[in-house]
C-alpha cells in the first residue's frame, strides 16, 4: 500500500523524540499508522487527526517512564544533525511538564500549526501558545545546565 | 507591566505577535530586569534547539519499513493461503470458514438465548403483585435476625394469584413451543417450576402476616453476585444509577413513590427502596422506557445522579428497562459494599 511520505515521518519523528529508543518509534508509528490509515487520514488534509491519534497512542504507551539519552546508537533509523544534543532533550522530557513538551514537539519540531494542534488536544490556541513559551524556556535552561 | 506578565508574553514577543503598544512595553521592562532578560535567553536558545531538532531525518529504511509493516498475523495468514493455493486447495479457505461457523454455533448456541428470554419474559411478568405497595422498608428484618422463613414459593410470589399467572404463562409458552421446539418446553418446566410448591391464599395470608417482607440471604447475594459476574456476556441491558440525597429520610419514600406511580415494578428479590444500611436504599425494579425520562428528571430533583448501562444476561421485554438505583444519605458517604 502506498503511504504519504510526510505522515510517515511525522508520525516517526513524534515517537523517536517521545522515546528516544528505535524499537518503540518502529512499534508505536506502525500501531498509529495502521489505525489512521484505517480511517483513510493519511493525506494532509487530515493533520487534526494525526495530532489527535498521536497524543492518544502517547497517553496509551505502556512505558510511560522519563527516556533516558545514553548517546547509543540507533541502527539507521534517524538521521541526527551532528550539533544536536539530545542528552538536553532527554532532560528537557524528564523534568517538563509532559503537556509542555508534547506542545514544543507537536509545533517547534513537527511544524504543526497552533490551530491544528489546539483542534487535536481539544485546546484553545492561547493554551497551545502558553505551553509553546513554557516549553521553550524549560527547555532552554535544561541546555544551560 | 510585572515580571510575570512580562515572563508569560517573551515567546510572542520574540514571534512579533504583539501589539505595538504592549511590544514596546515589554522593551522598557526588559530593559530594567535582569531575570526577564535571563528567560528571553533561555527562550531563545530553546528555539534554537528546536530548530535543529526540526532537521532530524527519518531514514529511508525505517520509512520504507513502516510502509510495508503488515502484523505478523496476517504475514501468517497470507503466506498460508498462498501456500495452499500454489497446493491447489483452493477451497481449503472456505472450508475452514465453514467449519468455524459450526464450532461457533456449537458453543455459543444462538438458538439456546432465544429460548432463556421466554424464560425469563415468565419471572418478569410472575413478580407483577410484588408492585402493590407493601408494609415500608424500614421494617426489614436484618439477615441475620430470627425470622420466620415463608416457603420459597411464597417468598417470590407473595400471592397465589401470582402463581397462577406463572402457571398460566408457562402452559402456554409449552403449548406453544412444543410442536416445533419439544426441548425447549422440557427446559421450561425443568427451570422455574422445579423448586416451587403450589401455595393456598389461606397459607399465603397466614405466611403474610409472620413476615410480610422478603429478607435477603446470603444464597440470594450469592445468586446475584453469579447473575453480575455473568453479565460481561450478556444480550440484554441493566440500567445503575447512583443517587446522593440530602435529606435521606424524606427522599427514599418519596422515590419509591414516584418509581410506583411510573408503573415501576420489583425485579429483584428484596422490595423496592430496601434499607440495606441506614443511610442506603436500594431499587432494583423494572419500568416502562417511556418513563425512564421523567423518573430521571425527577431524580436529578434530589441531587447529581451517576447514571451507568451494563451488559446482563437478562434479556427484557420491549419497553421496558430494569434499573438498580441506590439512594444514599449525603452527609454520611461512606464506602458501601457493592449492589447485592
Amino acid at each position: 500500500m502506498q503511504h504519504d511520505a510526510s505522515v510517515i515521518g511525522a508520525v516517526a519523528k513524534y515517537f523517536f523524540f517521545i522515546s528516544l529508543d528505535a524499537h518503540t518509534t518502529f512499534s508505536s508509528s506502525a500501531k498509529v499508522i495502521a489505525q489512521l490509515d484505517s480511517h483513510n487520514w493519511m493525506g494532509v488534509g487530515h493533520r487534526v487527526e494525526w495530532v489527535r491519534a498521536l497524543h492518544r497512542a502517547k497517553s496509551r504507551m505502556r512505558n510511560s517512564a522519563a527516556p533516558a539519552w545514553t548517546g547509543g546508537a540507533l541502527p539507521q533509523s534517524v538521521t541526527i544533525p551532528s550539533e544536536l544534543d539530545l542528552s538536553a532533550w532527554a532532560t528537557f522530557l524528564n523534568s517538563a511538564h509532559a503537556e509542555e513538551a508534547e506542545a514544543v514537539l507537536l509545533s517547534q519540531i513537527l511544524g504543526f500549526s497552533e490551530a491544528e494542534i489546539a483542534q487535536g488536544l481539544d485546546v484553545s490556541e492561547g493554551t497551545v501558545r502558553y505551553r509553546v513559551g513554557r516549553g521553550l524556556r524549560h527547555l532552554g535552561g535544561c541546555l544551560e545546565s | 507591566m510585572t515580571r510575570f506578565i512580562c515572563q508569560e508574553l517573551l515567546y510572542e514577543f520574540v514571534a512579533d505577535r504583539l501589539s505595538p503598544q504592549r511590544h514596546s512595553e515589554m522593551v522598557a521592562y526588559l530593559a530594567t530586569c535582569a531575570e526577564s532578560q535571563r528567560e528571553l535567553e533561555r527562550l531563545q536558545k530553546g528555539i534554537h534547539f528546536v530548530a535543529v531538532a526540526s532537521r532530524v531525518q527519518i531514514s529511508g529504511e525505517l520509512q520504507a519499513s513502516l510502509e510495508d509493516f503488515k502484523p505478523r498475523w496476517k504475514k501468517v495468514l497470507s503466506a498460508w493461503t498462498m501456500h495452499f493455493s500454489n497446493q491447489g486447495w483452493r477451497l481449503l479457505p472456505y472450508a475452514v470458514g465453514a467449519m468455524a461457523i459450526a464450532l461457533s454455533a456449537v458453543v455459543f448456541k444462538p438458538w439456546e438465548v432465544r429460548m432463556r428470554s421466554d424464560v425469563l419474559l415468565v419471572e418478569q411478568t410472575r413478580s407483577e403483585p410484588d408492585m402493590q405497595p407493601g408494609p415500608l422498608p424500614g421494617s426489614a428484618t436484618p439477615a441475620s435476625s430470627p425470622t420466620v422463613t415463608p416457603p420459597l414459593a411464597l417468598v417470590e410470589e407473595q400471592s397465589a394469584n401470582a402463581r397462577t399467572i406463572t402457571l398460566n404463562l408457562v402452559a402456554n409458552l409449552m403449548e406453544s413451543h412444543e410442536p416445533l421446539f419439544p426441548y425447549r418446553a422440557a427446559n421450561l418446566v425443568a427451570v422455574p417450576l422445579a423448586p416451587i410448591e403450589i401455595v393456598t391464599r389461606e397459607a399465603v395470608a397466614t405466611a403474610a402476616a409472620v413476615s410480610t417482607v422478603p429478607t435477603p440471604t446470603a444464597a440470594e447475594a450469592e445468586a446475584e453476585e453469579n447473575e453480575r459476574t455473568l453479565s460481561i456476556t450478556g444480550k440484554g441491558w441493566l440500567n445503575r444509577a447512583d443517587l446522593e440525597v440530602a435529606d435521606f429520610d424524606m427522599a427514599w419514600p418519596a422515590i419509591r413513590s414516584k418509581i410506583i406511580a411510573l408503573e415501576g415494578k420489583v425485579a429483584g428479590n428484596v422490595e423496592l427502596g430496601w434499607l440495606r444500611q441506614e443511610t442506603e436504599a436500594y431499587f432494583h425494579f423494572s419500568v416502562p422506557e417511556s418513563n425512564r425520562n421523567e423518573l430521571e428528571i425527577f431524580l436529578k430533583t434530589f441531587g447529581p445522579v451517576r447514571l451507568s448501562r451494563e451488559r446482563h444476561p437478562r434479556v427484557m421485554p420491549d419497553g421496558q428497562i430494569r434499573i438498580i438505583l441506590t439512594v444514599r444519605d449525603g452527609n454520611t458517604i461512606e464506602d458501601s459494599p457493592e449492589t447485592p
